[in-house]
């Protein structure tokens, strides 16, 4: 988080690749300065998710409830590959990536038929249907017993090198390259002329529709994408807790990754990275302080939509250019 | 064989009355001030809650159908004024946003003033006991309810069709620039509208109650149900509500009895077909 | 938008002498008393969902144990670490906490199957010592491992005590199960019809419900039209409660004779009203009119500290803890691969007498209990509900359990 006043805008000092990298040294000490490694894991995995969902809300405009859908058909196909098909890392990895993407395109090409609200709530209906079909086909999924007996597989390429994987320290970085080359790839995406055009969708649908960009194809991509990162999310939370339950394509999966964009600051990328690091933190910590804490939360909630729709980012981003300005004697 | 099934469409029946109690406020919401309530559920819960509060205090089960409806929409006229009409004409996506918030920090203060452990709430003496008709015992609170929720379904029926307030209902779901025009005081009727749909959720938690007990989350479990009715009925019909909280209720209880597995996943399998190919709904006057 | 969690923790010191003054700051500092470092104990329980009633008494039990063991052991004073454990993932996370963070190498969880289940897998791989209260065959069966224990008889051993005894007291020929859908409902319903089917009487039908189902209508609804002999509830915990209660609604008590296979005693019984339990035949692992030494002690102890009668959830870990710190005296370290093997076949005197661990798979063996409701009017104090009415101790033979130690 910067913390120095700098002359020229705060976003213009941002979008050089050095905030990346500061993003990446920052995460590089957690695990080192939070109270437990697995803590941090769990901070980094829900940005990741955070940061895939700000690509849709905060700069394409495209609100879901489903976020959860493909996080946690990300984590059963991880787990199902692991247990039954093969110990090969990168195969669960992609299976249970793929697996989220390919239902995001379904979900992307259902939902993108209807506009606002109808939108919405055909999310919705397809979260509630993936929830109960994952608690009733049990043989599957294993219901509410969830999966157990998943090995975390190690990093090796047989007959060339192994590195272990099994402690949490090791796996934190494991999932950490990821992180930030999952970062990178969204930044550079919002960057991108693409990025413009969602911007464009977001702004102003039909005048982007004028133009002449078919916006449908547009949002599909955005849901791919987003469910891409976000079943990329829960495929390293898989193998981070070694565990598949129904919770994890649970409606408060989605709510807690709505709830760290819109607090964090939705459109920022940045902001949901501090969203997913207060919330974590914040429901760990509740034994500590106040068990009640959601309340808050939710409290933020509605100030930030009446009076920061920024969030705390944009918060940040305000004090820091009125500081500014006022350097500049204006 | 027959037996259960005329039981059990009793029981559909019954649950089906709750769903339209619900879906009228959630419907007339939407549709007039173009607000999709994430916190309706949060009045269900509140409603019952304050039932459990009210029954303890007074003894009296009359007392809590007719104090908690008045309370709860006070707390939704209050919320009308001080929040959501601040947002009204904006993007959908910040009312979805606040409401939800709404709904947490609602959920986390009833944990706080009752607990996270459920309470259990008795059914009123005078309604306890079965009646049996031709072998099939039918729970005599049960008979009550759908009796209430019946007439109330009438009965507002009746103020929306027959009554000034009702007919500047249907004409500001229809168009509600129009309305604004006509010189009617637009602000005023959103918050006694908001008011009178979270009176009817209050009553319908008060209702639920002895059916199935209290705890904090029972209202995020029925919005799901709730917004698959609106869908179904038609968002904005006074007649979508009832017909498509009858459909949800009816559907859930019979094919628990093919395939108890598929009793909910149905219904949103259901609400995602009419988006897609009737996003109006059954009975739904505009898309 | 099925059932919701909440996450209500709680970080209590029972710790008495030394031990108290350690205030955390903010979480992030690693408590240090003077003197000793406390030896720490996890209890994942739950405070909030449909087992909810189980954490408050979780919290007693321990309490009492932790007291009546003098606050010590190795000279180090003993803190309990309380975690809401509300569902398997949060399990498992709140044990990741407490290895890596806290330090603990010693786990009690009650009283969901699957989160018991989940946490024994990493308590496995930790090699830290777990005690999970909780029915499913598997946790001392297929799953069981050298780290995990457990108090309360599996569904296996319940059900042959409870179903043979419900026969004879019902007269029952035929019957119909409510069943809640998870691994724990699933074995107690596997059993029943192997039980069943051994005596050559029928199981009408079953009704599957999700845990934390709000409304039984249509399930009771089923039941009914079956007129079965009697109706069994194979649930748990809030479950039971609302489900009981709807049953009385419906009148279901003019149609079947009910039985609830798994209570959790007292309070349970409090919550749904004698009226409603006039007759009714219940399963138990533990009731306070168990007649032995320790029993009466613990009940004694008990009234005295908490002002009201000890039912099973604060039992199981009153006597679970117990036994944890007097194997870990006897073993002369908290090294868990010592007090395991402390606490296999450790003959002690426990609540329902003479209990161990076996050795073979880490299971109790103790009696299961039958008990049959008593009128209203027959009650000679307010917690008086029921008698025990027969009692037998069905453990699995070593070799049957699918029990494989590694």
């Amino acid at each position: 988080m910067p913390t120095r006043t700098e002359p020229a805008p705060l976003n213009r000092w941002w979008q050089s690749h050095r905030s990346v990298a500061l993003l990446a040294g920052l995460f590089a000490v957690f695990p080192f300065v939070l109270p437990y490694t697995a803590l941090a894991n769990e901070i980094m995995l829900f940005a990741l998710a955070a940061v895939a969902f700000d690509l849709c809300l905060g700069y394409s405009g495209v609100m879901m409830f489903c976020q959860a859908s493909f996080f946690g058909t990300a984590v059963y196909a991880t787990a199902l590959t692991l247990l039954h098909l093969t110990s090969n890392l990168f195969a669960a990895m992609v299976v249970g990536v793929l697996a989220a993407s390919l239902l995001a395109l379904v979900v992307g090409f259902m939902a993108t038929q209807r506009s606002g609200s109808y939108s919405v709530l055909l999310t919705l209906a397809f979260a509630e249907m993936i929830y109960f079909i994952a608690f009733q086909w049990s043989g599957l999924t294993g219901g509410d017993n969830g999966l157990t007996g998943i090995k975390r597989p190690n990093l090796e390429i047989p007959g060339l090198f192994s590195i272990s994987l099994q402690s949490s320290l090791a796996y934190y970085f494991f999932s950490f390259v990821f992180f930030i080359a999952a970062f990178y790839t969204i930044r550079r995406i919002t960057l991108s002329p693409f990025g413009k055009v969602l911007m464009a969708v977001r702004e102003n649908e039909q005048r982007a529709q004028a133009i002449g960009y078919n916006t449908r194809r547009y949002k599909m991509a955005v849901f791919v994408i987003g469910g891409f990162f976000m079943g990329l999310a829960g495929s390293l939370y898989c193998m981070y807790i070694c565990f598949a339950h129904i919770h994890f394509v649970h409606f408060e999966i989605s709510g807690n990754i709505v709830m760290m964009v819109l607090t964090g600051g939705m459109g920022t990328l940045f902001g949901p990275v501090i969203g997913a690091f207060i919330i974590v933190l914040a429901s760990d910590l509740a034994s500590a302080l106040w068990d009640r804490w959601m309340l808050i939360m939710g409290a933020m909630f509605v100030f930030f939509v009446l009076f920061a729709r920024g969030g705390l980012w944009g918060l940040i981003e305000k004090l820091l250019r009125a500081k500014a300005a006022r350097g500049k004697g204006i | 064989m027959t037996d259960l099934i005329i039981a059990q469409a009793f029981n559909g029946l019954v649950l089906g009355m709750i769903y339209v109690l619900l879906a009228m406020g959630l419907s007339i919401v939407w549709g007039m001030m173009d607000i999709i309530n994430f916190a309706h559920g949060l009045f269900f819960a509140i409603g019952a809650y304050l039932a459990f509060t009210v029954a303890s205090w007074s003894g009296s089960f009359l007392v809590c159908l007719l104090a908690v409806p008045l309370a709860t929409a006070l707390i939704g006229m209050l919320l009308e004024v001080t929040l959501l009409r601040r947002l009204y004409g904006q993007n959908i996506l910040y009312q979805i946003l606040m409401t939800y918030g709404i709904a947490i920090a609602g959920r986390e203060l009833v944990i706080m003033l009752y607990g996270p452990v459920g309470k259990s709430f008795d059914q009123p003496e005078l309604l306890t006991g079965v009646i049996p008709i031709a072998g099939i015992f039918f729970p005599i609170y049960r008979i009550f309810v759908f009796g209430l929720t019946a007439l109330l379904t009438l009965g507002m029926w009746f103020v929306i069709e027959k009554t000034r307030w009702g007919s500047i209902i249907r004409a500001g779901t229809e168009n509600l620039k129009m309305v604004s025009c006509l010189g009617i005081n637009i602000s005023r009727v959103f918050t006694l509208t908001f008011g009178v749909a979270m009176a009817i959720a209050g009553l319908s938690g008060v209702l639920a109650a002895p059916m199935r007990g209290i705890e904090p989350f029972m209202g995020d479990l029925i919005l799901g149900i709730c917004f698959a009715t609106v869908v179904i009925g038609g968002m904005g019909s006074f007649a979508g509500a009832v017909v498509g909280g009858l459909i949800v209720g009816l559907s859930q209880s019979m094919v628990t009895l093919v395939m108890p597995s598929a009793s909910v996943i149905i219904i949103f399998m259901v609400m995602a077909a009419i988006l897609l190919i009737r996003p109006r709904g059954l009975m739904g006057i505009r898309d | 938008m099925q059932k919701k969690v909440t996450r209500r923790t709680f970080l209590k010191k029972s710790a008495l002498a030394g031990a108290g003054l350690g205030l955390a700051a903010g979480g992030f500092m690693p408590l240090r008393s003077w003197g000793a470092e406390p030896l720490k104990i996890m209890i994942g329980t739950t405070f909030s969902g449909p087992y909810a009633e189980t954490g408050d008494y979780v919290r007693k039990g321990t309490q009492l144990a932790v007291e009546m063991f003098g606050g010590q052991v190795l000279g180090r004073p003993v803190e309990i670490v309380e975690r809401d454990v509300p569902n398997p993932s949060e399990g498992v996370k709140k044990a990741q906490e407490a290895v890596e963070k806290l330090g603990v190498k010693f786990f009690f969880v009650s009283p969901s199957s699957p989160t018991v289940l989940a946490v024994s897998e990493y308590a496995a791989k930790q090699k830290v010592l777990l005690i999970g209260a909780a029915g499913a065959d598997e946790i001392t069966g297929k799953s069981c491992n050298r780290f995990t224990f457990r108090w309360p008889v599996a569904t296996w051993s319940a059900i042959r005590e409870v179903v043979p005894r419900i026969i004879d007291v019902y007269k029952a020929k035929t019957f119909y199960t409510i069943t809640p859908k998870y691994v724990f409902g699933e074995d107690l319903l596997r059993n029943t019809q192997e039980v069943l089917k051994a005596k050559g009487l029928t199981l009408l039908g079953n009704s599957d419900h999700p845990m934390g189902e709000s409304d039984f209508s249509s399930h009771l609804t089923k039941a009914m039209a079956a007129k079965a002999d009697c109706v069994l509830f194979l649930n748990f915990g809030g479950d039971t409660t609302n489900a009981l209660k709807q049953a009385n609604s419906f009148g279901l008590n003019k149609a079947s004779r009910i039985a609830c296979v798994w209570g959790s005693g007292l309070t349970q019984m409090k919550a749904i009203g004698p009226k409603i339990l006039d007759g009714v035949i219940w399963g138990l692992q533990y009731f306070y009119k168990i007649d032995s030494p320790g029993n009466r002690k613990f009940v004694e102890a008990f009234r005295k500290k908490f002002n009201e009668t000890p039912n099973y959830l604060a039992a199981n870990p009153f006597t679970n803890i117990l036994v944890l710190l007097q194997s870990i005296e006897r073993a002369k370290t908290d090294d868990p691969v010592k007090v395991v093997q402390a606490m296999e076949d450790y003959d002690y005197e426990g609540l329902t007498g003479a209990e161990k661990f076996r050795a073979c798979d880490h299971q109790a063996v103790k009696p299961y209990y039958t008990l049959q409701c008593k009128a209203p009017d027959a009650m000679k104090t307010p917690d008086d509900f029921a008698d025990i009415i027969g009692s037998s101790t069905n453990i699995p033979p070593c070799a049957e359990t699918g029990c494989k130690m590694s």
